[in-house]
């Protein structure tokens, strides 16, 4: 195996191992009984310690195997789990993960902290060791002594450190000619005999006793360097028809367990794992198989029959089915996952990207024809074309949960630092979303976590105060709304403070003290460039590069945000983004010569525009939905189509974000699978508009972005009812969309 | 294999010689247990004894346990080498020198020993 290649899998799997850490651990600082957390806490570092040996990390080994050595003393309840070891035992998992990513390459930023760090942790370590100090000291200078974690490791003391042979010969052995006395002087070569006892016990009385059957039993000590196979070769001749059970020196039981946990993972059976580490021969496991066959029904397991028939011990036993186990997990997660370069599939979706193209050309030909059975060959290929897509779509999805989950340590830690009790809430964390997406979205995430913290969640006697309970709540959420993934960020603080977040506006230059505002535009200021209310900036927020950073990032996927406060209740974040950025259901519509595409997911429904509203419509821009006020854009007019409208308009009405907008266009089209291309650097600017396709016909349709034009609608609505000049922001300026 | 038994009121002087071999086991038992049968002591001296088996070893422990049933003492003297070898390789030696069975005799190989 290439060497290079398998570190690189040492380091994800460390990664990934010290995140479910992290886990197990804030798992444990709620429950400190948890066995289950606590031992797979303690796992982690077990493996992390053994494949770090594996390729001489000695740092990290040395390292680890402190932290393993007091994790199995909590694990043995020699000391108690409490908040001060899972505090410490967090960041010593972080400092693996500095040492992890020394070993991958990265330069530390500064290799003397990191020094001071580990000289720190390792001495706090050293609190919990029974002999303090010294101990610890001395476990990290020498290097570690595989021996001693052996005998920590549970195996009895090493008493014995002989071979236990027990042999029952069979009847016919003498009269086959064999002796015996020859199989003990030969066992006498392989080592010391260090004790020999015979048993005559089966030997009848004088009437009944055959002279040319041999009665004897024999149990022997021996001690000796060989292997149990070479041990057991010896008799080789009379396997058949004697009973022979060679227990392995208790001083070789670490040995076992340890050969045990260096196995590749390759055999998932537990006999075979006792046989790959010598524990147990073959033969012995051929018999124990076939007892099990015998034994029918209730089948008890090898693994029993092996400790029963005293051919190896139970801590053998019990390490191969640790053994197993982790082989099993390790089987079930490599089952459910396959690690594949991003890059190929990006290239599928590429692909299928163009087949969804060309298919859609296909289809505009095969209509042209009145060939019945090309059309239906058509259908089905497009019915085809549409679930691959989806696949290939789904391959990039993931649950958002995971990324939440991250939230947790960081929920922790901020609220630590700030003496605030804060519990983490999360829900939806089966919502799925693109990868690229996910990743880019954690930042914005953090900082709006970070954020709710810090300003959002009131101190503890503020809020017993205001009749709240003194522990605050974050509240992470996930779902799915027309097409796009909503993300929630709520908190049950004090919620903002309107008339300090407009008077720091008006002060900064955003807003003109003249101007009415929503109480809605006014939360949303925060989303301005250079603002910040935080009246004291503490080391966690509040420098002013916050909300508008965060606004940037988000809507560089496409996406956006907004925000809801109530005084006294809290305040929730809502971050949009659509689902994917590759391919989507779209609804085709013409204006004239130009064919438009608005996803399909946020069409509501369609109707016509009656000669009643098209003549209301010249002074007011909005019509009756049964009842309902709907604002409406004229496509032409926005787009500077030319020509006259044409005799019968119809109305698209779209959805985002829980508002509704009408758009007029000349014609429906009907559902369209869209390629989203990218539109040019040029069109960066471009408002109203998010990217281009290409129809079967190889014309390009422009992809409409409606959260830009229902935001439009609404907010040029809202202008004409309150006579508001100006838009709160530029962008959204009524004019000047293209 | 030479069995030779002398009785002398009751006390056996069984003399064995050649090879007490799996060959021999039968014709052994029976010459030992028959003359256990007649005696109340017993003494089996061994000094010509040129080979010895498990199978004649055997025998030799049934009519120590076949005496020692009938409540009758048997002892075994002047091991040969081959004898020696094979009792020691077995660790048998106490077996044969058990103490309760004979009770004015030192137990263990240095009786035997001893006498070998």
């Amino acid at each position: 195996m290439n060497l290079e290649a398998a570190l690189q899998t040492f380091i994800v799997e460390s990664r990934e191992l010290l995140l479910s850490m992290e886990d197990s651990l804030l798992e444990l600082e709620r429950q400190p009984d948890d066995a289950d957390a606590m031992n797979a806490t303690f796992r982690a570092i077990h493996t992390i310690k053994g494949s770090a040996g594996l390729f001489g990390l000695d740092d990290i080994v040395r390292f680890t195997h402190v932290v393993e050595s007091l994790l199995d003393r909590a694990r043995n309840n020699e000391v108690p789990v409490n908040d001060t070891l899972t505090a410490l035992m967090l960041e010593c998992g972080d400092h693996i993960g500095h040492l992890v990513g020394t070993a991958a390459g990265d330069q530390p930023a500064d290799p003397a902290a990191m020094e001071a760090r580990q000289a720190a942790l390792l001495e706090r370590l050293g609190k919990f060791s029974p002999a303090g100090v010294p101990e610890v000291a001395q476990a990290v200078e020498a290097p570690v002594e595989q021996e001693a974690s052996l005998a920590r490791d549970g195996s009895e003391p090493v008493g014995n450190g002989a071979w236990h042979i027990s042999l029952r010969f069979g009847r016919d052995v003498l009269r086959n000619g064999m002796d015996p006395a020859s199989f003990l002087r030969y066992l006498s070569t392989l080592g010391d005999v260090v004790s020999t006892t015979t048993l005559c016990d089966a030997m009848p009385a004088a009437a009944e006793m055959d002279p040319e059957s041999c009665y004897l039993g024999f149990e022997i000590d021996l001690r000796s360097e060989a292997g149990k196979e070479t041990i057991e070769g010896a008799f080789e001749f009379v396997r058949e028809d004697c009973q022979i059970r060679i227990l392995p020196p208790n001083s070789r039981i670490g040995e076992f367990v340890q050969l045990i946990a260096a196995l590749p993972e390759d055999n998932d059976r537990i006999g075979e794992i006792l046989v790959a580490s010598g524990a147990v021969t073959q033969a012995e496991l051929a018999h124990a198989l076939a007892e099990q066959q015998e034994a029918g029904g209730g089948k008890p397991r090898v693994g029993e029959i092996l400790v029963e028939e005293n051919v190896v011990q139970e801590a053998v036993v019990q390490a191969a089915l640790d053994k197993q186990k982790q082989i099993k997990d390790k089987r079930a997660t490599e089952n459910r996952f396959v690690r594949v370069d991003a890059a190929k599939l990006e290239e599928l979706i590429n692909q299928v990207g163009e087949m969804v193209i060309a298919g859609a050309s296909a289809t505009l030909l095969a209509r042209r024809t009145a060939d019945g059975a090309l059309h239906e060959a058509m259908s089905l290929m497009g019915r085809l074309v549409e679930e691959i897509r989806d696949c290939a779509l789904s391959l990039r999805m993931v649950e958002i949960g995971e990324t939440f989950n991250r939230f947790q340590r960081v929920v922790r830690d901020v609220s630590r630092e700030l003496g605030k009790e804060i519990a983490l809430e999360i829900s939806g964390g089966e919502t799925e979303l693109d990868k690229t997406v996910v990743e880019k979205i954690t930042d914005p995430l953090t900082h709006l976590v970070r954020n709710s913290i810090d300003h959002g969640i009131e101190p503890a006697e503020v809020r017993l105060a205001r009749g709240k309970p003194a522990n605050g709540i974050i509240r992470l959420n996930a779902y799915h709304e027309s097409g796009t993934i909503v993300i929630e960020v709520a908190d049950d603080g004090g919620g903002l403070n309107r008339d300090k977040i407009l008077s720091k506006a008006i002060e900064k230059g955003i807003v003109a003290p003249t101007q009415a505002l929503a109480d809605q535009e006014i939360y949303n200021l925060v989303f301005e460039p250079g603002f910040s209310t935080a009246d004291q900036v503490t080391n966690l927020s509040g420098r002013g590069v916050g909300m508008d950073v965060v606004r940037r990032n988000i809507e560089a996927l496409r996406g956006s945000i907004d925000l809801d406060s109530r005084p006294g209740e809290g305040t929730t974040f809502r971050i949009r983004l659509p689902l994917t950025l590759a391919i989507i259901d779209g609804f085709l519509i013409e204006v004239g010569e130009s064919s438009l595409v608005v996803p399909l997911d946020m069409v509501v429904e369609c109707l016509e525009l009656s000669d009643a509203d098209k003549q209301s419509a010249e002074t007011r821009r909005y019509l009756n939905l049964r009842g309902d006020v709907l604002p409406f854009i004229r496509l032409r007019e926005l787009l500077a189509i030319e020509g006259e409208p044409a005799r019968r308009e119809n109305v698209v009405v779209v959805q985002f974000g829980g508002q509704k907008a009408g758009l007029v266009v000349d014609q429906l089209l009907g559902e369209f699978q869209t390629v989203i291309k990218p539109l040019g650097q040029v069109f960066r600017h471009l408002r109203g508009i998010s990217g281009s396709t290409i129809l079967g016909s190889g014309e390009v349709a422009l992809i409409l972005d409606v959260p830009a034009l229902v935001q439009q609608a609404a907010s040029r609505e809202n202008e004409q009812t309150a006579s508001v000049m100006q838009s709160v922001r530029p962008g959204m300026a009524p004019t000047a969309i293209l | 294999m030479e069995i030779n038994v002398q009785n002398t009121n009751g006390r056996c002087a069984v003399a064995l010689g050649g090879e007490l071999t799996i060959y021999a086991a039968a014709e052994l038992k029976e010459g030992l247990i028959g003359a256990v049968g007649e005696c109340a002591e017993m003494e089996i001296n061994l000094s010509a004894v040129s080979d010895i088996d498990t199978a004649g070893l055997q025998v030799l422990v049934l009519a120590k346990r076949h005496a020692a049933a009938a409540n009758k003492t048997l002892q075994l003297v002047g091991h040969s080498r081959p004898v020696m070898e094979l009792i020691e390789l077995y660790d048998m030696a106490a077996l044969f020198g058990d103490p309760v069975v004979i009770p004015a005799q030192e137990p263990g190989r240095n009786a035997n020993g001893g006498k070998a």
